[in-house]
């Protein structure tokens, strides 16, 4: 009964407003898009990385929709199943990098004192570190396998904004309660906040959640298409380095359709992603302008 | 407001340092495969012994000395870096600071004129969609902002690259300049330099100038409900005036803060922006290094990015008080 | 009589997201030259905008409906943005409040001056149109040297509100039109200012049109008062009559709600009831849902501007419909 309350409760509280803005809507049916291609597809659609020279670069056709690859396999499964891959990876550092936000940035806002000047200080280091760069030498120097340190590495230069903002929002609140509540026992207190605050920041959340997903794509096929940690072939990062490196596919006339799927692919689903996270900012903060 | 600037400098040194920390205890215990790898190859080039050859290895081409314990090395490599010194590329085999000075002059040509540039355009831009509202630029401007925005950096870079370069052959594949002319300010070189330049330059400011454009839209919009605005309109100033004296120099304050932060995104993305268009700056030799595990340039140019970030960040961080005359009075203050 | 402006039915709306907002509904109002004349009006009764309507500063959401504003023969509203920016400042000033930020926060007060000067006459050297800065800032009592070369931030409310003062003069306008001089200044500073008013006024004859809620100041400042509220003006008349007979209902009340040093603070009576709403206007008169003496009529049609013995009042009261 109460898991029937609380879906009625997400669908009109979350689904239904998507619905009804133009821009998340798109976002969200491209995302969906992919989800079930990174799920489902795998399952359906067979990976058969035999090699056949005599097939090179064939173009799109019935039997290969995306065309073949630089020795004959098929484009659109290593696409399909390269979906799982890049989402897997996208989740997984956004959650990484949530989960990290959420806790640090409450225990600074709430503990205050040198927990907070430490804590806020890390912050600001992580904030000043250019990502990339020092996501590329990690993942080079460690030598990454799995899909779950690769995701570890690339959560840890995306927390610390929302970790700040974070911090900023439990600091008002707390400012707020303590002087309300200066009798409640900090058990109580913490409740509070838990309550209070989590309904406030979650649909802020869910946008940098999308936001962070968005940046893991970016950073983890920019890693994989400079050959840096190719742990799975079908990865779209990798599928482009192989295309534009490895075997010069950019450079051959026909082998133009192998570098521009996977990167139709990522600009669709970065799109997708953008359209849906601006797409709910406008529903969680209406404009307050009217006139337009 | 000499303690802002103290403080403000501690904090720098301070990530600096951490980042450079960061990078010795990762880098600074490279698995033995890497030195055996030189090492055999020295040992072949010089006749001696695999042993010597491994010592020599780690000395003098990945910089260290195994047999020191971690502390006394962690203090050498923090001194190095205060005297100068980067260390050695380990596949190049020379210093890293020969690899910067190459490399950097090139890296800081394309970024500066592509920031210039994009940030130039795009405040324009975004003065002119503010100022005049019923324009169809409006929704132009604002959808390539949107767009842009969504496509990550390398993807604007790999289809310059394949379309100019490649397919139109508009433009050079790699290389700063002619591989045919040599280095010297005469004007056929200059125009070589700019001529191989020009597609990395055009990839920044094609993925870039929307963000500025978009970023001074908002704030001149917010400048133009100012009273003071409205004010200049009443004195009967004229449209120019009020737009460039009024809102432009108003609304771009905030908006040039960004600039630091930019080119430190900008430093970053040169890795693979520089790889794509095979254009020998910074990102390109780090971005090789990590491919091809030279650690020594790893660290040494890792730092150079560092440190370019951070002085950036710094530089904005000083002098933007000194701009807007508003802040001057708190800056004071703190 | 002459009058130096004439307002004639004007209209003004917004447009916001609950619908279109009339700040002035059907206003008009006849400003004698050579006197000082004060539109008095509690916040939000639209005297803002009337201001921003004679000036063509509107906001981008905000459009004059109906109706035309004459300086002397010229139809303003009928004028080109090139034609108005001839007159602006040049025949009409404005002087703003002092609270709100009207200078440029990032160039000096001589800057302000100079543009403004040669926005107008050309490209006339520096040091001329100081030396004209530096007397009229003398006159409203400001360091001529130090307030030019300052920044706006670094004066006084008081400073910037006499700056404002003698910015608005720098080119001999006719008519000048100030928008809450005294708000937000102590109350010494306030009667610094309208000793200057008064000043300025007699010295130069210059045409002054006050907008302000605080009455006190009008009581010894001005010649003429217009009554504002809804967006509407209520009665118009010399300042003797308004102060001591009024003859609308809503001017009675707010003459006696004024506190004052002398008197019993038990006498003083707030209006009662709330502002109306100007996205949907009461019906009729305006000022109806709060009068002490409506009547039927008064809910069912607006009434015209009746003349009583040389004042004009919009109340069912004094006329027949």
């Amino acid at each position: 009964m109460n898991i029937k309350k609380r879906l009625v409760n997400i669908y009109y509280s979350f689904l239904r407003p998507i619905f009804k803005n133009r821009r998340a809507f798109t976002g969200f049916v491209i995302l969906l898009g992919f989800f079930l291609m990174a799920t489902v597809g795998p399952l359906v659609v067979p990976l058969s990385l035999r090699t056949d020279w005599s097939k090179r670069y064939l173009p799109p056709s019935l039997e290969h929709p995306l065309g073949t690859d630089y020795c004959g396999r098929d484009i659109f499964q290593q696409i399909v199943h390269g979906s799982r891959s890049v989402l897997l990876i996208a989740v997984l550092s956004a959650l990484f990098a949530i989960v990290l936000a959420i806790t640090v940035g409450i225990t600074a806002g709430l503990l205050g004192g040198i927990v907070d000047v430490i804590l806020s200080s890390i912050i600001d280091v992580f904030l000043t570190i250019p990502s990339f760069p020092v996501m590329l030498i990690i993942a080079a120097t460690l030598k990454v396998k799995d899909p779950f340190s690769f995701s570890a590495i690339i959560s840890m230069w995306m927390w610390a904004g929302l970790a700040r903002s974070i911090r900023a929002e439990v600091v008002s609140i707390r400012n707020k309660e303590f002087i309300e509540a200066a009798k409640l026992l900090d058990l109580g207190t913490f409740h509070i906040v838990f309550r209070e605050i989590m309904p406030l920041v979650m649909p802020y959340i869910a946008i940098n959640f999308i936001t962070m997903m968005r940046a893991a794509i970016t950073a983890s096929v920019g890693i994989m298409f400079l050959g840096v940690v190719p742990f799975d072939i079908t990865h779209w990062g990798v599928m482009l380095n192989l295309a534009m490196f490895q075997y010069g596919a950019v450079y051959v006339p026909e082998g133009l359709h192998y570098a521009l799927a996977p990167l139709a692919c990522i600009v669709l689903l970065e799109y997708g992603a953008v359209c849906l996270s601006h797409g709910l900012e406008e529903i969680f903060n209406p404009r307050l302008k009217t006139y337009e | 407001m000499l303690w802002r600037i103290i403080k403000r400098i501690i904090y720098a040194f301070f990530t600096i340092f951490l980042s450079a920390s960061i990078t010795f205890f990762l880098i600074y215990n490279i698995p033995g495969s890497v030195v055996d790898i030189i090492a055999a190859q020295l040992a072949e080039e010089m006749g001696v012994p695999f042993e010597e050859a491994k010592e020599i290895a780690l000395t003098y081409y990945v910089g260290y000395d195994p047999n020191k314990p971690l502390l006394e090395r962690y203090v050498e490599y923090i001194l190095n870096l205060l005297t100068g010194n980067l260390g050695r590329s380990t596949i190049f085999r020379v210093p890293v600071t020969e690899v910067i000075v190459k490399a950097l002059p090139w890296t800081l040509f394309v970024l500066s004129t592509a920031l210039l540039t994009s940030f130039a355009i795009g405040v324009l831009l975004g003065l002119i969609i503010a100022w005049r509202r019923r324009t169809i630029l409006g929704p132009i401007v604002t959808a390539y902002a949107s767009f842009t925005d969504a496509m990550p950096d390398f993807v604007t870079a790999m289809i310059l690259y394949i379309v100019l370069a490649v397919r139109l052959k508009l433009f050079p594949m790699k290389g700063a300049y002619s591989e045919s002319l040599t280095p010297g300010l005469y004007p056929d070189f200059i125009l070589s330099v700019l001529y191989h330049a020009t597609l990395p330059i055009l990839a920044y400011v094609v993925e870039h100038v929307g963000f500025w454009a978009l970023l001074m839209k908002g704030s001149a919009a917010s400048v133009l409900e100012e009273d003071f605005v409205k004010a200049a309109v009443a004195r009967g100033l004229p449209e120019r005036r009020i737009l460039t004296a009024y809102v432009g120099r108003v609304a771009i304050l905030p908006v040039a803060v960004m600039l630091a932060i930019q080119l430190g995104a900008m430093l970053g993305g040169s890795t693979i922006i520089e790889t794509v268009f095979n254009y020998p700056g910074i990102g390109y030799f780090f971005a090789y290094a990590t491919q091809n595990l030279d650690y020594g340039l790893m660290q040494g140019l890792f730092f150079v990015i560092i440190v370019g970030i951070v002085v950036a960040n710094l530089v904005i961080d000083i002098i933007y008080p000194l701009i807007d005359p508003r802040v001057r009075r708190e800056a004071g203050r703190l | 009589m002459e009058y130096i402006l004439r307002i004639r039915d004007l209209v003004v709306e917004y447009a916001v997201r609950e619908g279109r907002l009339r700040a002035v509904n059907g206003v008009s109002l006849d400003i004698p030259e050579g006197k000082i004349t004060a539109l008095v009006g509690e916040s939000g009764c639209g005297k803002s905008s009337l201001l921003d309507a004679i000036m063509r500063t509107l906001p981008p959401n905000g459009y004059i409906v109906g109706g035309n504003v004459y300086f002397r023969d010229i139809n303003l509203l009928k004028l080109s943005e090139k034609e108005f920016r001839k007159l602006r400042w040049e025949k009409i000033a404005m002087v703003f409040q002092a609270a709100q930020n009207s200078f440029n926060p990032v160039l000096k007060i001589a800057d302000h001056i100079v543009e403004t000067y040669r926005a107008h006459r050309g490209n006339v050297p520096k040091e001329k149109v100081l030396e004209k800065a530096r007397e009229l800032l003398e006159m409203v009592r400001l360091n001529p040297d130090q307030v030019l070369s300052s920044y706006p931030h670094e004066l006084s409310g008081g400073m910037k509100q006499r700056a404002l003062i003698a910015l608005s003069l720098i080119l001999d306008p006719e008519l000048l039109i100030l928008d809450e001089p005294t708000s937000a200044l102590d109350v010494y500073t306030q009667s610094v200012i309208i000793d200057m008013l008064r000043k300025i006024h007699r010295e130069r004859g210059v045409t002054m049109f006050l907008v302000t809620h605080d009455l006190p100041v009008v009581a010894e400042l001005v010649d003429y008062v217009a009554v504002m509220y809804g967006g509407k003006i209520m009665e118009v008349a010399d300042v003797e009559t308004i102060f001591y007979r009024a003859r609308h209902p809503y001017t009675r009340l707010l003459i006696k709600a004024i506190p004052s040093l002398i008197g019993d603070l038990s006498d003083r009576r707030p209006i009662p009831g709330e502002p109306p709403s100007l996205l949907n206007p009461p019906s009729g008169c305006v000022f109806h849902p709060r009068c002490p003496y409506r009547m039927p009529i008064c809910e069912k049609k607006a009434p015209p501007m009746f003349n009583v013995k040389g004042s004009k009042v919009a109340c069912w009261l004094y006329g027949e419909a």
